[in-house]
């Protein structure tokens, strides 16, 4: 028998994700006795998997080919898939490429941040477990299989929320996304039950050809369920508050797998069930329902972080934001929508997950993640310092980062909709778009101004650099970030084009899994592709040369003016000591240490708007009962809605 | 001398009767999933039963003296690599993941061999959920305790 490479490509998926399985059980049942073996073994798992899910780029990405791959042979009999598959197209694939990188940086990380805690088995077998499930959610071809995979990820989520429980507020933070995260589960769960009820199918194609045609108020009853349901997987108004009660207390490893890797589940739920199962983003109403979700979550939790006084939490509300953003542009309808909101996804989990590594490194050196006490780092982590600049320039889309990049892309979905449809809402749109940024970069400013810079608490004094092991990750995540800012048309070409067209495809993901013709039968149009076209030119190369020559151009003018400090000399004093008791405004004390607080820095704007953000302050009120009570409501409100409007 | 709470007689001859059948009752639900209602995850439920039928008869000292508890931790994850792998010789036969082939001229196909790894998983992981569950209960020692007073008294 000669080995048929071509063909074996067909099961990289189902081993990568066994592959993850398998070294969360391998490591539970060896890893008790040495850390080095437990090391050694997730180590590999994560790189197999890395290296699976890479090696389908040239096939999936490039070529164009559709993997559809049958558990068990069990192929579909007379047009009906009675088995369960894995359906990898171009879009499945970007979202597992997004997730293999993220989970390979923060094991890696893990190894060095981790080192001090006890039962690490346990942190490992769950890290992994999370991994896969996460990973066969995005490969799925099956709907209740995406719902088993939804549940894993939930519960080890969960359980590695409290991992450090010694932590104020973990318990606390853990039940909160037990209960409100199972609220979410549920609703996916009703949504596939009444889907299954009507359909008598659970494959993703057979019910994406079998529903447009389809006319029931059920299936309008299922979307909500299950937009609500995929939406509070992302985190989106009115579930935000769990996130920030989850990352505020996570290791920083799962903050990075929460908020890079879980999110971009839901936001991969909802672009299948948009683009795929139901292809309703034609429909003006469909298209308000999800742009309006993503423009609230955007601006209400930008203005949330501006109250924060915990660095990761600030960052968790940061998190739900850019999601706004990605979900915002994929409501668009558009292709150069989807683009937009596939890069921001993308750039999202490396910049995010950078940010909280460096969160990550602030505490694992200094014990503190309080804005208010933490300060003048940068003399002591120099190296963390920087990775932390290049991620907030990232997340705030300074040119010539990768989050420019892609907001630029928003902007310009943004604007091309307006000026097509001429309706107000998205004038309003990317209105609330430029602002949220300008916010982010005000926030991120607040946030480099209490941590690294101004005055170092003397409780830090003897704060060293992380270590090199725990530096790597966050180069590589930092190298992540420049590259596609550098090279955005190289990402659309090889990455973004194709998962967009294979997004907008619905006919071809029905035909590769059922057989071809499958979707004209139930008269779905074959797709035609769409150009993605940018009304903008931006060029990262030139401005990077620009940034270069300004800074050498500043270094050489501070660098002429010599090395004296410049001091204030007070008029009153002739001594050339400067005796404080002279100056004017301090009547002879020495000055006391003062941190400007983080929370002080944008005193006058958060005065401006205090009643917003007062109403918004007793609306997280952090009670459990409240936030389900939220995401019920959301759950009625959408029901009400698509009955009304789809 | 005193090692255990004396049980009630009669709760302890039942559950020495009761025991060998909930086992075998188990493992034939277990054994025969494939080609009956039930399955692995039943019949290993069934025989993790079998943890309260000792508890009941002897009381939280049999319960203690009668299981590893990290032993059965470590069959749970090995019946979980062995489901992996029998699901994965499909992939390495040429043929697709979890695939149910027949080992060449015998009545045996993959899917007795799952229903034994998921049984065999549900009864370890049961029984660790129900030793965990029944030594909050710790009735011996609040039991002892009390005879200590009133000894002491």
């Amino acid at each position: 028998m000669t080995f048929d490479f071509s063909n074996f490509i067909n099961n990289f998926p189902i081993l990568a994700i066994m592959s993850l399985f398998l070294g969360a059980f391998v490591s539970s049942l060896v890893g008790r006795r040495s850390a080095k073996v437990r090391n050694t073994v997730v180590f590999l798992s994560m790189l197999i998997s890395l290296v699976l899910i890479l090696a389908l780029i040239k096939p999936v990405l490039l070529e164009g080919k559709i993997i559809n791959y049958w558990l068990g042979n069990w192929e579909p009999v007379n047009g009906w898939a009675f088995g369960n598959s894995l359906e990898v197209d171009a879009l499945s694939l970007f979202f597992a490429l997004i997730v293999v990188v993220a989970v390979f940086v923060s094991g890696v990380y893990s190894f060095f941040y981790m080192s001090h805690d006890d039962s690490l088995v346990n942190y490992y077998t769950l890290f992994l477990m999370l991994s896969g499930s996460v990973l066969g959610l995005v490969l799925s071809g099956d709907l209740f299989n995406m719902f088993v995979m939804i549940e894993i990820m939930t519960f080890t989520a969960v359980a590695l929320t409290a991992f450090r429980n010694h932590y104020e507020g973990a318990l606390e933070g853990a039940f909160k996304y037990l209960v409100v995260g199972s609220l979410g589960s549920t609703s996916v769960l009703i949504g596939i039950a009444l889907i299954y009820s009507q359909m008598h199918t659970l494959n993703l194609a057979q019910i994406a050809a079998m529903l447009p045609g389809y006319d029931s108020p059920v299936i309008l009853i299922a979307f909500a369920f299950l937009f609500v349901g995929f939406g509070s997987k992302a985190f989106l108004f009115p579930f935000h508050p769990l996130a920030a009660d989850a990352h505020a207390v996570a290791p920083a490893s799962i903050s990075l797998m929460i908020s890079g890797v879980l999110t971009k589940c839901g936001v991969y739920g909802i672009i299948r069930l948009c683009y795929c199962l139901y292809q309703n983003m034609d429909q003006t109403f469909v298209q308000y329902f999800v742009t309006g979700i993503g423009v609230i979550s955007m601006f209400v939790c930008v203005t949330m972080a501006f109250n924060q006084h915990n660095f990761k939490r600030l960052l968790a509300f940061h998190s739900i934001s850019q999601v706004g953003y990605v979900i915002t542009v994929i409501g668009l309808g558009s292709a150069l929508g989807m683009s937009a909101g596939l890069f921001h996804a993308m750039n999202h989990t490396i910049f995010k997950g950078l940010l909280f590594l460096t969160a990550g490194a602030v505490q694992h050196a200094t014990g503190s993640l309080d804005l208010d006490e933490l300060g003048g780092l940068s003399k002591k982590m120099p190296g963390t310092c920087a990775l932390f600049l290049i991620g907030a320039a990232s997340i705030s889309g300074l040119p010539p980062f990768n989050g420019f990049a892609s907001k630029w892309m928003i902007y310009q979905a943004t604007f091309q909709k307006a000026g097509e449809t001429g309706n107000f809402f998205f004038v309003v749109v990317c209105v609330a778009a430029l602002i949220t940024s300008v916010l982010t970069l005000a926030s991120f400013i607040k946030v480099a101004q209490s941590v690294f810079f101004g005055q170092l608490n003397l409780k830090f004094a003897n704060t060293k650099e992380v270590s090199l092991g725990m530096r790597i990750p966050m180069w590589i995540l930092a190298a992540l970030c420049i590259l596609p800012g550098l090279f955005p048309d190289k990402v659309q070409q090889w990455l973004l084009t194709p998962a967009t067209q294979a997004a907008m495809n619905a006919p071809g993901y029905i035909d590769a899994a059922m057989g071809s013709g499958y979707a004209a039968s139930f008269a779905i149009p074959a797709y035609q592709p769409q150009q993605i076209f940018l009304s903008g030119a931006w060029q990262p190369v030139m401005w990077l040369l620009l940034l270069i020559s300004v800074t050498l151009a500043v270094c050489i003018v501070a660098l002429l003016g010599g090395d004296e400090k410049a001091t204030v000399t007070s008029e009153i004093s002739a001594d050339t000591d400067c005796d404080p008791k002279y100056d004017s405004f301090f009547s002879g004390e020495a000055s006391v240490y003062s941190q400007v607080g983080g929370s002080d820095l944008f005193w006058g704007f958060k005065h401006n708007w205090r009643r917003y953000f007062s109403f918004m302050h007793d609306w997280h009120s952090g009670v459990v009962n409240d936030y389900t009570l939220y995401g019920t409501a959301a759950i009625a409100v959408a029901l009400v809605l698509c009955v009304i409007f789809l | 001398m005193k090692t255990y709470k004396k049980t009630h007689p009669i709760s302890r001859c039942a559950s020495d009767l009761f025991l060998p059948l909930a086992c075998v009752f188990g493992c034939y639900v277990v054994l025969h999933g494939s080609t009956s209602p039930g399955g692995g995850f039943q019949g290993g439920v069934l025989v993790a039963s079998a943890i309260l039928l000792v508890y009941l008869g002897y009381g939280g000292w049999g319960v203690k003296h009668s299981f590893n508890e990290h032993m059965l931790h470590s069959s749970e994850t090995v019946a979980e690599i062995m489901y992996v792998v029998i699901a994965l010789v499909g992939v390495f036969t040429g043929l697709n993941f979890c695939v149910n082939f027949v080992f060449a001229g015998q009545q045996v196909d993959t899917s007795i061999l799952m229903n034994d790894a998921v049984g065999y998983h549900v009864m370890a992981g049961i029984t660790c959920l129900l030793i965990m569950m029944l030594s909050v209960l710790e009735d011996d020692k609040d039991e002892s305790s009390q005879e200590k007073g009133d000894d002491a008294a």
